[in-house]
């Protein structure tokens, strides 16, 4: 939930507590303040119908001029002098309405009666219902009125948040750019775009480094490694070697030339995350494939493994060099890492992507965890474990997505475009 | 024949040079841009091996010139891997061949040997070896001077072992000549052993003498020496 709805709505619950607690209140309150000016004015009648009986020994004919009742009955003597509330059929209005009373003893020539002075409440109760109504319409105005007002100004200071939010995301830690946010005025925001700003330049210059060392150090490696492997091979062709040192010398170079294809692959890798190959040019991804088929086609046969395809003629930009490695590197990964017998291979290609499955054998980590470097099944030895993060970081560099999937004896690499 | 070879590391030029000579080349060594822009100018080689990054220049730049000059020198350039350009480039320049470091100096060799059959001959000399005679142009085979049919695979096969015939080539060398980078897809190298068998047998079938090899656990080994 957005910090914006959750503070919303803790205001909302306690607003409308108050509200409508003030809003009772205020009804009560009305209700009582013209109950109490209904009840003076009562009283202040009471009086003078006294002071008439006092002076003309009659009840007075009078209330033309009030909307006062009175209405008087001969009884018992009267003490309990009180008000009260009532219903009494108004025959002006045809309708049962809401009275005050004002019930008194008086003595009228001796004789005792009970007199009630009755004044309709009607307009009062009407009132004070307005007097709610408009409360209760006034807090809704509000309510909207602030809504509106704080949707409005959140998004106008939440804009520099939102904005290092997007910026944040786009943040890549191979860019060659510092990462850099928009000027704020809310110190809580400037402060966390400063911290964000020089832990993301941290990151990224550890993270340059690091390749940098990798390309020096594969760099470095190389013309030792060449030396090396030259010198072992005229050394093979001494004279007079015996079995046993023909076999370690041919050992030794067998894990140079590992160790070349090692460092070339890791500078390959290097290379390709460093965005070093530009070249835009159509490749159709059918003929690569074909290409490649036909080239392993020695290996296929020798391992009976059986290929079928379904391609459709699908072309793309990109360069032409990385496009090969990434279909000769999932195509000869479905090959090598094949059953020994009954194996097959099946590669569709479609505008959507390139699918490549085959059988194989179950992996004993998680086929996701193949794409990371030197991560391998350990059915083979002789594989770098590279091929895969190689394919990873290509589809990267053109935003695609690269998939491996192990499920019921079928291996399913998916190229995503 | 002569040779130059253009390489800045000395240890690696060594290497090189001495694997040549032992093919019986004349071989020249120049480390750097200018001594080789020099000993261009006054001798005269049959080919040339040019490494792309040079100490004061590129090894294209060389070719150009060499180029220029109307050179009759086969050019053969040795370049870092992934590196299409410099080979488009290099090509395109008018050398004859590329090849991306590291190479295994038998590649080297028959790559050079290669080059100068072409340059030398318009690629009309036949390779003889004893009985066995191969015609390049034709990429035919005889034994006896009756022809055999091969594969090919087989046939470059063949010719990789006339190249370096009497060494010893490593089956890792073989697989990487005859498939290129696409020898890091095979699990094992047994199944060069069948292309092998199958060159053995035509041959011998055809009455040729059984000239190859199996050097125990490495590889194998043309050679008429018992």
């Amino acid at each position: 939930m957005k910090l914006l709805a959750q503070t919303n709505r803790h205001y909302l619950l306690i607003s409308l507590s108050v509200m409508a607690l003030s809003s009772v209140a205020l009804f009560l309150g009305v209700r009582s303040l013209f109950e109490h000016n209904v009840d003076e004015r009562l009283t202040q009648l009471e009086t003078e119908i006294e002071t008439f009986v006092k002076v003309h020994d009659t009840l007075p004919e009078f209330f033309q001029s009030t909307s006062a009742r009175l209405v008087a009955q001969q009884s018992e003597v009267y003490k309990d002098r009180g008000f009260s509330d009532t219903l009494l059929f108004n025959e002006i209005e045809q309708e049962v309405e809401p009275y005050r009373r004002l019930r008194f003893g008086l003595q009228i020539r001796g004789i005792s009666f009970q007199v009630d002075l009755l004044q309709s409440t009607v307009e009062t109760e009407d009132i004070a219902e307005m007097v709610l109504l408009l409360n209760l319409a006034l807090i809704v105005a509000m309510f909207l009125a602030l809504f509106w007002a704080q949707k409005k100004m959140s998004e106008r200071l939440w804009r520099p948040f939102n904005d290092t939010l997007e910026r944040l995301r786009s943040f890549r830690l191979a860019q060659s750019a510092p990462l850099t946010f928009s000027r704020t005025n809310t110190d809580e925001f400037a402060e966390l775009n400063t911290t964000l700003e020089r832990l993301t330049e941290k990151n990224r210059l550890d993270y340059q480094s690091l390749k940098r060392f990798t390309e020096n150090a594969s760099h470095e490696i190389q013309t030792p490694l060449a030396v090396i492997r030259a010198k072992l091979e005229t050394l093979l062709q001494s004279e007079g070697l015996n079995d046993t040192q023909l076999n370690h010398l041919y050992g030794t170079q067998r894990a140079a030339s590992r160790l070349s294809r090692l460092q070339q692959n890791l500078l390959l890798l290097v290379k390709i995350e460093n965005e070093q190959f530009q070249a835009q040019e159509m490749v159709d991804f059918k003929t690569l494939v074909l290409n490649k088929t036909d080239q392993l086609e020695d290996f296929i046969s020798a391992k009976n493994v059986h290929i079928s395809t379904e391609l459709l003629a699908v072309q793309k930009q990109l360069d032409p060099f990385l496009a090969e490695t990434l279909v000769g590197n999932i195509v000869g990964n479905a090959v090598k890492h094949n059953l020994q017998t009954g194996g097959w291979i099946k590669i569709r290609l479609t505008h959507e992507g390139l699918v490549v499955t085959n059988a194989g054998l179950a992996p004993d980590c998680p086929p996701s965890e193949l794409i990371e470097r030197f991560r391998r099944s350990d059915h083979q030895t002789e594989g770098l474990g590279l091929g895969l993060a190689i394919a990873h970081e290509i589809c990267d560099q053109y935003g695609w997505t690269l998939n491996i999937e192990f499920e019921a004896g079928i291996w399913s690499t998916v190229v995503r475009f | 024949m002569k040779l130059l070879l253009i390489e800045d590391e000395p240890s690696l030029a060594q290497s090189i040079v001495e694997y040549l000579r032992g093919d019986g080349f004349i071989v020249e060594h120049a480390a750097d841009y200018p001594t080789a822009t020099e000993k261009i100018a006054i001798y005269q080689y049959d080919c040339i091996l040019v490494d792309v990054m040079l100490p004061g220049g590129s090894g294209l730049e060389l070719v150009a010139a060499l180029k220029k000059q109307g050179s009759p020198a086969g050019i053969l350039i040795l370049s870092a891997r992934n590196a299409l350009d410099d080979r488009l480039t290099g090509l395109d320049l008018g050398a004859d061949d590329y090849l991306t470091k590291p190479f295994h100096l038998a590649e080297l060799t028959a790559r050079v040997k290669a080059i100068l059959r072409r340059r030398q001959f318009g690629g009309n000399s036949d390779i003889a070896f004893e009985e066995i005679r191969v015609q390049p142009t034709e990429r035919q085979v005889f034994v006896f001077d009756r022809p055999v049919e091969l594969t090919r695979k087989e046939y470059d096969l063949l010719l990789f072992f006339l190249a370096n015939k009497n060494r010893v080539l490593p089956r890792e060398t073989i697989a990487e000549h005859l498939w290129g980078d696409d020898a890091d897809q095979m699990d094992n190298f047994d199944f060069i052993y069948s292309h092998i068998k199958n060159l053995r047998k035509k041959l011998t079938d055809n009455g040729a003498e059984d000239y190859l090899k199996a050097v125990y656990g490495v590889g194998y080994k043309f050679t008429n020496f018992r």
